[in-house]
């Protein structure tokens, strides 16, 4: 009963912390320049709306609402994918050659993912929806988890001064790496009451997490991301027509 | 073409990497009305109905040992799963033949009386 009023109560919170930020971003005018945020939320947001109206309608253990949200996980898993190769794009700014060797990977990761994912359908081909997406949806979110955590040391690495940025990435980083850290206390405790109980909250609790620290990162910490540098031949041409 | 090759190989070490967590983390751990799959969002997790997949799931029968990355398949009930015999007697014998089993009734070896 405790624990279904408090994923209820997260299930809300999210709801209205999603609205509150995309209004946020609409309000100041910058959901342009914030495009990988954007999505995310607004994907979060679109996915969060029929699953609290299946959930309400036909409840937690009926077919539809299983069906309705791994069909949605799937539209989150590629919008976090986006917003990691969005966070790759902001992060490399101002290095141009690294931004090619980024976006070079990010294609491989995803074609190597699909495949991955794919093979399973080889075994399963009766069972195309629920393997597939599972495969593919598990698979991409550890993928999505590992390049978030290249990116956080890729930051570290490049001394990089977009605070904005680097909050917004471990925000994801509680996001990706909190279940996975939970479901690893479960399978270490052999599946103890309390492990089970904390599993079934924290994937809510670390996406509730995440938009807080976004929230913080958006609302109080300044963007102070480097100004793109402009090339050499534009600058003298400014100054020789000067 | 250098780069695409370094390149290339950075993804496979990521999703390698990724495939690895994921089975560390999520692939053994099958426990009734546990969600072993993460998720996005903050909506509850529905319970994965009787059927579906839920990540690798260890056969708890298996006491064997095998080379390959291939899931190791469950042993039926029923079949050997080690040399054992029915009166619970474990026999040493010499040779690569299956050991066979020792049929009820057969006489207990005796213990030596002091």
């Amino acid at each position: 009963m405790n624990s279904n009023l408090a994923s209820h109560l997260l299930q809300y919170a999210g709801i209205l912390t999603e609205a509150a930020l995309l209004y946020y971003l609409a309000r100041i005018g910058e959901w342009g320049k914030r495009r990988g945020q954007f999505l995310y939320l607004l994907s979060l947001l679109a996915a969060a709306l029929p699953r609290a109206f299946t959930l309400y309608r036909y409840g937690l253990s009926s077919p539809q609402y299983f069906y309705v949200y791994w069909g949605t996980d799937l539209l989150l898993v590629l919008s976090a994918f986006l917003l990691v190769c969005f966070f790759f794009r902001r992060a490399c700014r101002n290095e141009g050659k690294m931004w090619g060797f980024a976006r070079l990977l990010l294609a491989f990761v995803f074609v190597l993912v699909v495949g991955v994912s794919a093979l399973v359908l080889s075994h399963k081909l009766s069972a195309l929806f629920p393997y597939f997406i599972f495969e593919f949806n598990q698979n991409l979110y550890f993928a999505c988890l590992v390049l978030n955590t290249m990116l956080y040391l890729l930051l570290v690495q490049i001394e990089s001064t977009d605070d904005q940025l680097g909050l917004l990435v471990c925000g994801v980083g509680i996001q990706f790496a909190g279940p996975s850290a939970t479901l690893a206390l479960v399978h270490l405790t052999e599946a103890e009451r309390f492990a089970q109980l904390l599993n079934s909250l924290a994937i809510p609790l670390c996406t509730l997490a995440m938009l807080l620290v976004w929230a913080y990162a958006l609302v109080r910490v300044k963007d102070s991301r480097p100004k793109v540098v402009r090339p050499e031949k534009a600058v003298l041409a400014e100054v020789t027509t000067d | 073409m250098k780069n695409v090759a370094v390149t290339l190989l950075l993804a496979l070490l990521v999703i390698l990497t990724a495939v690895s967590v994921r089975r560390v983390v999520a692939g053994s751990s099958t426990y009734a009305g546990t969600p072993t799959l993460v998720a996005i969002g903050t909506d509850p997790v529905p319970p994965v109905p009787p059927g579906k997949p839920s990540g690798p799931k260890p056969n708890s029968a298996i006491k064997t040992m095998a080379i390959g990355t291939d899931p190791v398949p469950p042993v039926p009930p029923g079949k050997p799963s080690g040399p054992k015999n029915e009166i619970g007697l474990t026999l040493l014998a010499i040779g690569t033949d299956p050991v066979p089993p020792v049929p009820p009734g057969h006489p207990k070896p005796q213990k030596p009386s002091n």
